[in-house]
C-alpha cells in the first residue's frame, strides 16, 4: 500500500492539512478521533484508496491544521471548516464522508448541514448519549497549563496515551476498569505522542465539543444514507445499536475483527476497508 | 495573524515542507530568497525571519531532509552534497531558476554547498554561524550524533529529546556536560522548548543525518575560496561559531563581514531580518 500523500488547504482561519490516496469514484472524506490527526487512519486511508480517491483532514487545532478560529466552538464550526476546505480544494462537491469518535460527531454535523453534498455517512465509535462521565471528563482535557520548562507535558501525553488503552476512563487505574486490550506497535503508539504534541495546545477543543456532543438530538436529523460501525473493543461499542436505532433507516456492522483502528493488524484494516468500500459501492 | 503559509513540494525521495511568505511577490524583480535552518530544528525556527523577508519577496524556509515534515534521506550517512542536490531538486520542483540562499548553521553548510556547485543557481550567499571547528571536536560530535536514542515501551525517548533540546542552550557541545562547556545562554521559553522537542520526536531515527554531513563538510574551511557568488558572513552573539569569523571572511573571494546587531540570539534572527534585507538588495 502507498503512503498517503500530504497537503495544505488554505481557508480563512490559517490552513487545513490533509492526507490522501487513490483517485476515482466519490470521494471519501475521513475525519479522525482526538486528540489525534488523520495519521491515526494512515493505514485505513491507504487501503481504502487503493479503490477509490480518499482526504483526511486534521481536525482544526489537531495534528498539523490551524487552531479554530475562536474559543467555545461547537461541533458545527468543525464541520463547517471541513465544508470550506472542501471547497477551496476544488472538485470534492459531492462526497461519502467516514468519522470515528470526534470525527464521527464531525460527520454528523457535516451530513445534516449538507445533504447534497454528503451521498453516504460512515459513523465509526460513535456515542448514543452524552454522560455525566464524559461531562466530568471534558473538564480534564485543556492541558496547556502543563507546557513547562521541565518538560510535564511529555511524560503526560506518553503516560495518559498508554494507560487509555489499558483503562477506560484512563484515570481510573483499576482491575474493573481494565480494557481487554494490549498496547500498539511502539512506532504507531509514538506517532500518536507527536500527533498529541503537535495539537497539545489546542485539540481540546475539539475534544470538548465531541464529548459534550448532543448525539440523541442531532443524530435523528441526519437524512443521508447511513452506515454505524463499531469494533467490539472500541470503547463506545456498547452505544452501537443506540447510534443505529436515533439515525433513520441506518445500517449497522461490527469491524470484521475485534481491534479499533489504532490497535489493527494490516490484515485487520484491509478487512476493515473492504467492509467499508463495500458498503460505499453498495 | 501570521502571514506564513505551509506548503509540501514532492520531489523523487518523497516531500519537502516549508514555511513560504510574500508568495504574491514571486514576479517582483527580486530573486526568491531560500532559508534553510540549522540542526536539529526546523525551519520553524526560522519563521520571524522568513515572515519579515516576505514582506519584500517571496521567501521559502524548507526543512532538511529528515527533519520537521520533510521526508528522510534514503541513505544512512549521506554527505552535505546530498542535501545540496535535494535543494536544487526542490528549486526545479517550485519552477525557481535562481535565488539568494540564507543559512544558519547546517542550513549555512548546504547553502555553501548549493552555491559552489550549482553558481548559476544562486545570487547571493548569507552564512549564519559557520566557523572553523577543529577535526577532534568534529568527529567527537559526530561520534555522539551517531549513537542511536533510547525508544522504548517505557517512554524513554522523550526525556531524552527533551533534554537533548534544553541542553544544547545550556552547553556546548550539549553532551559535555560540566562548568567548562558552560554557554551564557537563556533555556527557550516553554512553548518555544514543546516546539523545538517536538521536531527532534518526529525524527528520532533521522534527524541527525543532515547534522553529521553539516560536521563532516568543509574540513579546514577548504571550501571558503570555491564560494563564487558575494556572500554575507554574520552571526549573533554568543554564536559558538563566531570566534572564528574574522578568519573566514579572509577565505572567502567575495565576502562582506558583518555581525548582526546587539541583541539578536543565535537562531532567533527576526530582529535582523532589515539587515539581510537589505544586503540581499544592495548592489
Amino acid at each position: 500500500m502507498m503512503e498517503p500523500v500530504r497537503g495544505f488547504i488554505d481557508i480563512d482561519e490559517g490552513q487545513v492539512h490533509y492526507r490522501t490516496a487513490g483517485r476515482g469514484r466519490a470521494p471519501l472524506v475521513m475525519f479522525h478521533g482526538s486528540p489525534g490527526s488523520s495519521k491515526m487512519l494512515s493505514r485505513l486511508i491507504s487501503a481504502i484508496g487503493e479503490t477509490r480517491h480518499v482526504i483526511a483532514l486534521d481536525t482544526m487545532g489537531q495534528g498539523d491544521s490551524s487552531a479554530p478560529a475562536r474559543d467555545n466552538v461547537d461541533m458545527a464550526y468543525f464541520a463547517d471548516a471541513a465544508c470550506r476546505a472542501l471547497d477551496a480544494h476544488g472538485g470534492l462537491d459531492q462526497v461519502d464522508v467516514f468519522g470515528t469518535h470526534t470525527g464521527a460527531r464531525i460527520a454528523t454535523e457535516f451530513a445534516i448541514h449538507h445533504p447534497q453534498r454528503t451521498r453516504k455517512v460512515i459513523l465509526d465509535g460513535m456515542s448514543a448519549a452524552v454522560t455525566p462521565q464524559g461531562l466530568d471528563y471534558a473538564k480534564t482535557l485543556d492541558k496547556r497549563h502543563l507546557v513547562d520548562q521541565v518538560g510535564t507535558q511529555f511524560f503526560n501525553t506518553w503516560t495518559s496515551l498508554r494507560d487509555g488503552y489499558l483503562f477506560w476512563p484512563a484515570t481510573a487505574r483499576d482491575a474493573a476498569h481494565r480494557r481487554p486490550t494490549g498496547l500498539p506497535p511502539l512506532d504507531r503508539l509514538h506517532d500518536h505522542v507527536v500527533d498529541i504534541l503537535k495539537g497539545f495546545r489546542t485539540s481540546h477543543h475539539a475534544y470538548i465539543a465531541a464529548v459534550t456532543y448532543p448525539s440523541p438530538d442531532r443524530l435523528p436529523l441526519i437524512t443521508v444514507p447511513t452506515l454505524a460501525v463499531c469494533a467490539r473493543n472500541d470503547v463506545p461499542y456498547a452505544h452501537l445499536d443506540g447510534v443505529a436505532a436515533l439515525v433513520p433507516g441506518c445500517a449497522k456492522m461490527e469491524h470484521p475483527h475485534d481491534n479499533p483502528e489504532t490497535l489493527a493488524t494490516t490484515e485487520e484494516t484491509q478487512a476493515l476497508a473492504k467492509m467499508l468500500a463495500d458498503w460505499l459501492d453498495g | 495573524m501570521t502571514t506564513i503559509k505551509r506548503r509540501f513540494a514532492a520531489i523523487d525521495l518523497g516531500q519537502v515542507h516549508y514555511y513560504t511568505a510574500g508568495e504574491s511577490l514571486a514576479d517582483n524583480g527580486k530573486r526568491p530568497a531560500v532559508l534553510m535552518h540549522a540542526s536539529p530544528f526546523a525551519a520553524r525556527t526560522l519563521n520571524p525571519l522568513t515572515e519579515q523577508l516576505g514582506l519584500s519577496r517571496w521567501t521559502l524556509a524548507p526543512d532538511n531532509l529528515g527533519q520537521g515534515d520533510s521526508c528522510a534521506p534514503d541513505t544512512d550517512y549521506p554527505a552535505i552534497g546530498y542535501f545540496g542536490d535535494a535543494m536544487v531538486r526542490l528549486l526545479d520542483a517550485l519552477k525557481i531558476d535562481k535565488a539568494d540562499l540564507y543559512g544558519t548553521h547546517t542550513g549555512a553548510h548546504t547553502a555553501m554547498d548549493v552555491a559552489i556547485r550549482y553558481p548559476d543557481r544562486v545570487g547571493k550567499l548569507i552564512l549564519d554561524g559557520i566557523g572553523l571547528p577543529p577535526r577532534d571536536l568534529k568527529d567527537d560530535y559526530i561520534a555522539h550524533l551517531r549513537e542511536t536514542p533510547p525508544y522504548d515501551y517505557s517512554g524513554s525517548q522523550y526525556l531524552w529529546a527533551f533534554h537533548v533540546i534544553k541542553d544544547m542552550f545550556i552547553w556546548f557541545p550539549y553532551y559535555r556536560r560540566d562548568a567548562a562547556h558552560r554557554r551564557n545562554r537563556d533555556v527557550p521559553d516553554a512553548d518555544d522548548l514543546h516546539d523545538r522537542t517536538l521536531d527532534l520526536l518526529k525524527n528520532l531515527f533521522s534527524y541527525h543525518k543532515a547534522y553529521i554531513a553539516a560536521f563532516d563538510n568543509n574540513e579546514g574551511g577548504k571550501r571558503f575560496p570555491d564560494i563564487p557568488v558575494p556572500t554575507l558572513l554574520t552571526a549573533a552573539e554568543g554564536d559558538v561559531s563566531g570566534a572564528a569569523m574574522g578568519e573566514v571572511a579572509k577565505m572567502i573571494p567575495n565576502c562582506t563581514q558583518k555581525n548582526y546587531p546587539p541583541g539578536v540570539q543565535p537562531g532567533d534572527v527576526g530582529p535582523a531580518a532589515a539587515m539581510v534585507a537589505n544586503w540581499l538588495d544592495g548592489a
